[in-house]
């Protein structure tokens, strides 16, 4: 048998659990319930309830009215979370596994129910954690109270003030801390996805969770319909190489005709992206989850607009065989056909085959409104760093302690005052220049290299940002028209400053770019200065306690990991190095732990005198002392001071307590603990002096 | 007081294998998350060392321990059987929760701070007259957290006995035909095993080197000496030691002066509890076949 059932470890009885340890199982449930509850909301926070009351009160209920009962709580779940997600939702699953664990308690077999209920809230709890829930609050409650509820559903006898009890949770949360800090560093960061069906399923299981746990993306129903309709694949990508075979094209793509005149400054948004891999950009894979979710911009702040903030035109657009819509940047709201993600992006249902035609009203430049907060995953794809840019990495970091507007602004002003130039392919293999040969070498590319540098920078400085394309400016022509053409592909960048998503045009910053389509008004960055008084201020306001343990909870990865080993003296180790490195480690600590573990009882004697005087000898032993088994405590004792002389004097009076211990009729008042203590602390040189 | 010689078994609990389940998983996804899973990896190498050193305070709690059988327990028939233990705990940190089992079966569940001793007893059901022997001993721990139990053989063996039970109703009455009256012995004898130490007459010892016990004489008409004997009984087997038993419990309780003859073994003449008890546990043994109850649990071996 490879585990042992609970029944081995008592008798024939159901094991007992204290109500003290029933209350700290139904607390860590309720707190890994928590994040469900308050994503679900509703009238599933009451089926929860129901189902707790039903649970503590089903001593008094019959077993068929406790069943039907149960029946008919799962059957209202079902039906109102099937009401507000798909069937495979992880909400949907995830709903149903709480009611049924809130339940499991009215079966009736306390140990097993809450041992179920336990192991239930761990795995929410896990899965809570992998979603990204990061509350170290929460985490930190999470970790004592399942510790404490393991501990408690463990002794039947517990009692949660009693000494032994705090001493036990204490004793194992000390001794391992250690444990889980080098864990935590150490353990190899992995790049990517190990398999393909991880990224595919598993880790969209926990995006879409994670988008679920915030509340304001409760999908309502009404755009459910739109969400489950349109759920096709949209996995587009972006090498930054294709924008430069772009601005050789003069093709036309579209053409806007604007209603009652030209806005000065033209930003045509096509996608948006967030990952950055081996010189191509991706679009975020979920990001369909929460396609129609909500209003990329505050009601609130959509009220205050009136029409001469607006810009409206009307779109005539040739076949591109993508799902993108082309509009302005700032565009309100979505058209009809299509659908308007929170990133600001208008999405075809379908490929865009034909020509297309469709009318758009965008915020006229200048006028500020505040989006709606990315979400916590939203966040956390802007601020991911790929792997193999060290220079980058590097640059960006040295803004990490500025506001995002003075770090932005420092980043312009490398661009410009470091000598780069504008330059479609020009003196380069474009296809093998990487970001960090782009900054550091070549300092000579397209917008493309200029914006993806710019978002990577912002990352490392610890601002969310993303990499935007579309078209910038436009042929003019009469009666309001502007054709866009594919020279005028082009790429900006946008940073989340806490309020809203700024864009950040960094080719602008370039001195003699190839102004090909000029805005009449582009935002002027040579303004922008570093206010170093402002940066101290800010930076200020966190002591060294709450930056370390910011960087070390929230923004430990795979580089400062690298870093961490550097300083370390393990700077040449790679992933895959570390990785076997740590798997011979265990393998090594597993092996030494089942040899410590298995090892016969150190002391067989009965006599408090007895298990003193082996215990010294164990001691001597290990420091080079032979034992001789023949030898009584008078001989030892003169032989011990001999070969230890610097502790003479407390090898002899160690001897004389045991030896009055053991044979003296006063040796009752001797306490055999003090003698060990003593013999504990002793401090003896490694070798035996001759 | 016997030393353990086994060495310490490991097997995770259910429990424990759920939590490490739980902790693959999450590492393998954590690990390998697209997105930022720093807080997934505390919280899963936080159960991972919570986990390692429980399993080395679920050492600590087994291996200072000491087992030796407290006596031999006597029951009469129909009387369940205790065979009892004591176990001690020498170490001055561990204050373990433990369980004491045989073979597949847990017994008792207690806990035992640090210098502390106790006795336990395992109860069976009554058996069969005879000697029990209770082997596969083991000591099992836990705590703190579950996750893994670890599971110490004890190399000892409890033995109980289960005597036969004598009524107050039974029949059985000394007379002439079950007992014979010895005839005059000598005042000194040589030793046999049951005599009390201090029958030993040290000048005979001193004289002849070899050991001598001094005993009263048959002229004494206080002290009566009889022979109990199995020759003189009828029926079946367990009748006539049914009967014998009866009749060394009414020599006992007359205080005489009493010897116990079966076919091939013989208790010498004595009197008093210690005699009784070895006479009654003769007749338990006697002609029982050693036979294995359950898994551990023998009856009729020495």
């Amino acid at each position: 048998m490879l585990f042992v059932s609970p029944n081995d470890f008592s008798s024939n009885t159901e094991r007992y659990i204290s109500k003290s340890a029933l209350c700290l199982v139904l607390i860590t449930l309720s707190l890994a319930s928590l994040p469900y509850l308050s994503a679900i909301n509703g009238y599933f926070v009451a089926l929860i309830g129901a189902a707790a009351i039903i649970s503590l009160i089903h001593a008094i209920l019959s077993k068929t009215v406790l069943n039907t009962i149960r029946v008919v709580l799962i059957l209202c779940a079902t039906w109102y979370l099937y009401n507000q997600y798909d069937l495979y939702h992880p909400m949907f699953i995830n709903g149903l596994v709480i009611l049924i664990a809130w339940l499991k308690y009215s079966d009736g077999r306390p140990y097993q129910d809450s041992t179920s209920i336990l192991m239930i809230s761990i795995v929410l709890l896990a899965q809570t954690m992998v979603s990204g829930f990061q509350n170290p609050i929460y985490l930190f409650s999470c970790l004592a109270l399942v510790l404490t509820s393991l501990v408690s559903v463990n002794d039947e006898n517990v009692k949660i003030l009693s000494k032994r009890f705090i001493a036990t949770n204490v004793t194992l949360l000390a001794m391992s801390l250690p444990l889980v800090v080098i864990f935590y560093l150490f353990f190899p960061r992995l790049p990517g996805t190990l398999f393909d069906w991880q990224a595919e399923g598993i880790n969209n299981w926990f995006a879409t969770q994670a988008e679920a746990f915030d509340t304001r993306e409760a999908m309502d129903v009404q755009h459910q319909a739109s969400h489950k309709a349109t759920g096709s694949a949209l996995g587009e990508t972006l090498n930054l190489s294709k924008l430069s075979e772009l601005a050789t094209s003069n093709k036309k793509v579209f053409e806007a005709q604007f209603i009652g005149g030209i806005p000065e400054e033209l930003y045509w948004r096509a996608g948006v992206f967030w990952k950055y891999q081996q010189r191509t950009w991706h679009q975020r894979k979920n990001w369909k989850k929460s396609t129609m979710a909500t209003a990329p911009f505050q009601l609130d702040s959509l009220q205050a607009i009136d029409d001469s903030s607006l810009v409206q035109y009307n779109m005539q657009l040739k076949p591109h065989s993508k799902h993108w819509l082309y509009a302005l940047d700032n565009t309100l709201g979505p058209i009809k056909g299509s659908l308007f993600t929170p990133e600001n992006q208008l999405i075809s249902p379908k490929i865009v085959s034909k020509a297309y035609s469709y009318s758009a009203s965008a915020l006229k430049t200048g006028v500020v409104i505040n989006n709606v907060a990315p979400t916590r995953t939203e966040i956390k794809q802007a601020m991911r760093f790929p792997k193999g840019l060290p220079f980058t990495y590097s640059l960006g970091r040295s803004a990490r302690k500025k506001n995002a507007e003075v770090a932005a602004a420092s980043f312009l002003m490398h661009f410009q005052t470091q000598g780069y130039q504008y330059s479609l392919n020009e003196g380069f293999d474009e296809s093998q220049m990487t970001l960090d040969d782009f900054l550091y070498d070549v300092r000579s590319g397209q917008c493309g290299h200029y914006a993806s540098s710019f978002v990577l920078l912002m990352r490392a400085a610890g601002f969310p940002a993303r990499f935007v394309t579309g078209f910038r400016g436009g042929h003019r022509t009469d009666n309001n028209r502007v054709i866009v053409t594919q020279k005028m592909a082009h790429a900006w960048a946008e940073y989340w400053n806490g309020e809203r998503w700024i864009r950040v045009d960094p080719t602008l910053a370039i001195k003699g770019q190839n102004l090909h389509s000029l805005p009449t008004n582009g935002t002027d960055y040579n303004e922008l200065t570093i206010d170093e008084s402002n940066v101290e201020a800010k930076t200020a306001t966190l002591s060294a306690f709450d930056e370390a343990f910011e960087m070390g909870l929230y923004y430990y990865n795979t580089q400062l990991q690298q870093q961490l080993l550097q300083s370390i003296g393990f700077g040449k180790l790679s992933a895959l190095s570390l990785l076997i490195l740590c798997l011979a480690g265990a393998f090594l600590f597993w092996w030494f732990l089942g040899k410590s573990l298995s090892v016969k009882q150190a002391f067989s004697a009965t006599d408090k005198g007895l298990i003193c005087f082996q215990q010294l000898q164990y001691k001597l032993h290990l420091s080079g002392l032979t034992i001789n088994h023949s030898e009584g405590i008078i001989a030892y004792s003169e032989r011990a001071s001999q070969a230890f002389p610097e502790q003479q004097t407390k090898i002899h009076s160690i001897c004389q307590q045991i030896m009055q211990l053991r044979y003296s009729k006063q040796g009752n008042h001797i306490n055999a603990k003090t003698i060990r203590q003593t013999i504990k602390k002793l401090r003896l040189s490694k070798t035996i002096a001759k | 007081m016997k030393r353990h010689s086994e060495k310490i078994q490991w097997r995770p609990t259910l429990t424990g294998g759920l939590v490490f389940a739980i902790v693959i998983t999450n590492l393998l996804l954590a690990v390998s998350s697209p997105s930022n899973s720093n807080f997934a990896l505390f919280f899963t190498f936080s159960l991972c060392g919570v986990c390692l050193i429980s399993l080395w305070l679920t050492s600590r709690n087994i291996r200072d321990l000491q087992v030796s059988i407290h006596g031999e327990s006597i029951s009469y028939s129909g009387q369940v059987l205790h065979f009892t233990l004591n176990i001690k705990n020498i170490a001055s940190h561990a204050s373990p929760s433990l369980i004491l089992g045989q073979h597949r079966k847990a017994h008792n569940h207690f806990e035992l701070g640090p210098n502390v001793q106790k006795t336990l007893s395992i109860t069976l059901p009554a058996q069969q007259r005879g000697r029990y022997t209770l082997e596969d001993l083991w000591l099992s721990t836990d705590y703190p957290l579950g996750i893994f139990q670890a599971k110490l053989p004890v190399n000892v063996k409890a033995v109980a006995w289960q005597l036969v039970k004598v009524s107050k109703d039974d029949t059985a009455i000394l007379n002439d035909k079950t007992v014979n009256h010895d005839e005059d012995i000598d005042t000194l004898r040589e030793y046999q095993a049951g005599d009390g130490y201090k029958t030993i007459h040290w000048k005979s010892y001193a004289k002849h080197q070899k050991l001598i016990t001094r005993h009263a004489s048959s002229n004494n008409e206080s002290e009566t000496r009889i022979t109990i004997r199995w020759k003189d009984t009828q029926g079946s087997t367990e009748q006539r030691i049914q009967t014998l038993s009866a009749l060394i419990a009414q020599a006992e309780q007359k205080k005489l002066n009493y010897s116990l003859e079966l076919e091939e073994q013989k208790q010498p003449h004595a009197s008093g509890t210690s005699h009784y008890i070895r006479c009654l546990k003769l007749l338990s043994c006697y002609r029982t076949p050693e036979q294995m109850i359950a898994s551990g649990f023998i009856r009729g071996k020495e």
